[in-house]
């Protein structure tokens, strides 16, 4: 739910809560003050016939109301004195109408000049509370209708202005990303809060890429500065290995050595490579037709598979031709085809499927699936392969980073990898 | 032959000296910008490896300076950086090659024997060992003058075990030269044997006084019968 909407919904439940607490109250206010105001009507009428009725000599009983609007009835003394002014509510049976209705009832005694007690009853007009109900229920619902249109208006008009920076800067942080330049200023606005929120995630996204870029830096200076020594050992080595006093066992573990020298040189080229590619080192682009690309380095391993006794099977489709850094879509194409064929297994396939959109590398191996969000990180090795680095995945995934392209991964009994436009 | 090597790093270079000079060239050596070209401006060389990350200025501009002075040696640029661009600008500048560290030994001593060679040639580019002859322009192998037919490969593996005669060769280095730098990674090099096994048989079908042999953990190694 979004902000605006949520505080809306809050605002209005507390509103119509509120309303609708006092519309009942409001209710019950009003329809005291209109009994109050009827009682001292029918007390007034009950003077004004008292003072009416007080000098007749003899005053008939009527006991119903049926065509005045007072009762009277002899009591007796003792009875009279015990009464005191009432007003109650009661329903009256109305032949007019043929249905009760409700009305106030004054009952009171009075003693007329005759010397005989009376008791009168007074009742009011028709107290319609039905009427009255649905009268406050309409102009509530009006008021309630005004409401819904004023919050409605302030949120679109006046909140969603007001909250404007919020989503900008929102937007921004999604955009971000951290191997790339911090884009675009962040407009000002007048509110301090939001001044002071852009503010701060500029300076924490500014800390943050400077930091990315000094690992960025130390990684590529570290891998540079390496170079240098691993190539003063392994020259060292071979030219030690060509001693004529040494027996076969200490040239084979000068060769050993050499070995792990190279290893390291090849993690160390990798490692340099990466960082290229995240320094965006690689931007000329040209035209590359992946499909005669896939050829050509199927080509170049051909007597590596051979030895392994690989099978590469090349279904084209039809070509694929994207504007990509050529060395780039050369040790994309690479590789995966390096990779496909070292996780091989002996008198394994590989089946490669180029269309004209994408192209997808299937090959058996002896591993497992890999989970997809582990596959292109960097170290996750998932076989023994002594000389694997590792790397050559994360190469590829940087690869298609910068180039716009998508890797995806998946197994089916096969591990297939599938590359194409974004 | 004479070689100048520039190159800071005083083991680097003090490394590249003794092979050279086991290579029997006559090896000078310079370690910074200045040195270099004192020497470029002074002498003669038949080859100069250059160093481009000098610490006093750009090998490049050596190159460049070289260039100025119409001089005709060949350069052979070495290099910890592998960047297209600086490849580009050495060989448009004149350098015969681009050798980026780390880098076997063996390969810099067939790159610097070929850029002699291709200088030297004059058209005839025979390499001759004992009575195996090799054309490499016209990549004919000639057995006692008698024409030996070799695969592309192993006409390669051929040519660069003679510009190492008697040098263990890694397998490492002879997958890069032959096969290219991508497979450098490659895992195991035994995918080469084949080739070097069916060079072998050729070669002792022929009666060759040269022979392959194996060194058990580095390599092989061409050795005179």
């Amino acid at each position: 739910m979004k902000l605006i909407n949520h505080t809306l919904l809050i605002l209005s439940t507390i509103l119509f809560t509120t309303v609708g607490l006092w519309a009942f109250l409001f209710f019950f206010q009003l329809f005291d003050q209109v009994k109050n105001t009827i009682d001292e009507g029918l007390s007034n009428h009950k003077i004004a016939i008292i003072d009416n009725l007080i000098n007749e000599n003899s005053i008939a009983d009527q006991i119903s109301f049926q065509d005045k609007s007072y009762s009277i009835k002899n009591i007796n003394e003792t009875y009279a004195l015990q009464i005191r002014d009432t007003y109650t509510d009661t329903l009256i049976f109305s032949n007019l109408k043929n249905s009760n209705y409700e009305a106030r009832l004054l009952t009171t005694a009075f003693v007329a000049s005759d010397g005989n007690y009376y008791e009168l009853k007074v009742l009011s007009h028709e107290i319609n509370k039905g009427n009255l109900i649905e009268k406050i229920i309409t102009s509530l619902l009006w008021l309630f209708l005004f409401l819904i249109i004023s919050t409605l208006f302030v949120n679109r008009f006046v909140l969603k202005n007001t909250w404007k920076p919020f989503y900008e800067i929102l937007n921004f942080l999604n955009d971000f990303r951290i191997d790339k330049k911090v884009p675009q200023e962040l407009t000002k606005t007048n509110i301090k809060e939001f001044n002071l929120l852009n503010k701060s995630v500029k300076n924490l996204l500014n800390k943050n890429v400077e930091i990315f870029n000094s690992q960025k830096q130390f990684i590529e200076n570290a891998s540079h500065e390496l170079q240098t020594p691993l190539a003063i050992g392994i020259n060292k080595l071979e030219l030690l290995a060509e001693e004529p006093s040494l027996s076969p066992e200490q040239i084979n573990k000068i060769g050993q050595i050499t070995e792990s020298f190279q290893r390291l040189s090849g993690l160390n080229k990798s490692l340099l490579l990466l960082s290229k590619i995240e320094n965006q080192q690689f931007n000329l682009t040209e035209e590359v037709n992946f499909n005669k690309l896939i050829s050509r380095v199927i080509r170049d391993f051909s007597d590596f598979t051979a030895h392994q006794n690989i099978k590469i099977t090349h279904l084209q489709e039809g070509d694929w031709i994207v504007k990509i850094n050529k060395s780039l879509a050369e040790m994309l194409v690479l590789n995966l085809i390096k990779n496909a064929i070292v996780h091989n297994q002996k008198d394994g396939e590989i089946i490669i499927q180029s269309t004209s959109s994408s192209f997808m590398i299937k090959n058996q191996s002896e591993l497992k699936e890999i989970p997809s969000d582990k596959i292109f990180m960097r170290f996750n090795k998932n076989s023994n392969q002594k000389n694997s680095t590792g790397l050559g995945l994360a190469i590829v995934k940087s690869i298609t980073e910068v180039s716009n392209l998508v890797i995806t991964y998946y197994y089916n009994g096969r591990h297939v990898f599938k590359v194409s436009e974004i | 032959m004479k070689i100048l090597v520039v190159e800071d790093e005083p083991e680097m270079k003090e490394l590249i000296k003794q092979f050279l000079e086991g290579e029997n060239y006559v090896v000078e050596t310079a370690t910074n910008f200045h040195s270099g070209l004192d020497k470029i401006v002074s002498y003669d060389y038949d080859c100069i490896l250059l160093d481009i990350s000098l610490p006093d200025g750009n090998g490049l501009d050596l190159l460049q300076e070289l260039k100025n002075l119409d001089k005709e040696d060949s350069v052979i640029i070495i290099s910890a950086k592998d960047s297209i661009e600086d490849k580009v600008k050495g060989l448009n500048l004149g350098a015969d090659d681009y050798l980026i560290k780390p880098f076997h030994i063996t390969e810099l001593n067939a790159r610097i024997k070929s850029v002699i060679r291709r200088k030297k040639s004059d058209g005839r580019t025979l390499l001759e060992l004992e009575n195996v002859k090799i054309n490499i322009e016209e990549r004919l192998v000639l057995i006692n003058d008698q024409p030996v037919e070799l695969n592309r490969k192993e006409f390669d593996i051929l040519v660069f075990f003679t510009m190492n005669k008697s040098r263990i060769v890694s397998k490492a280095a002879i997958a890069e030269n032959i096969w290219g730098d991508y497979i450098d990674q490659a895992n195991d090099f035994d995918f080469i044997y084949s080739q070097i096994k069916n060079l072998r048989k050729k070669l002792r079908a022929h009666n060759a006084e040269i022979d392959i042999n194996s060194v058990y953990g580095m390599g092989y190694k061409l050795s005179l019968k």
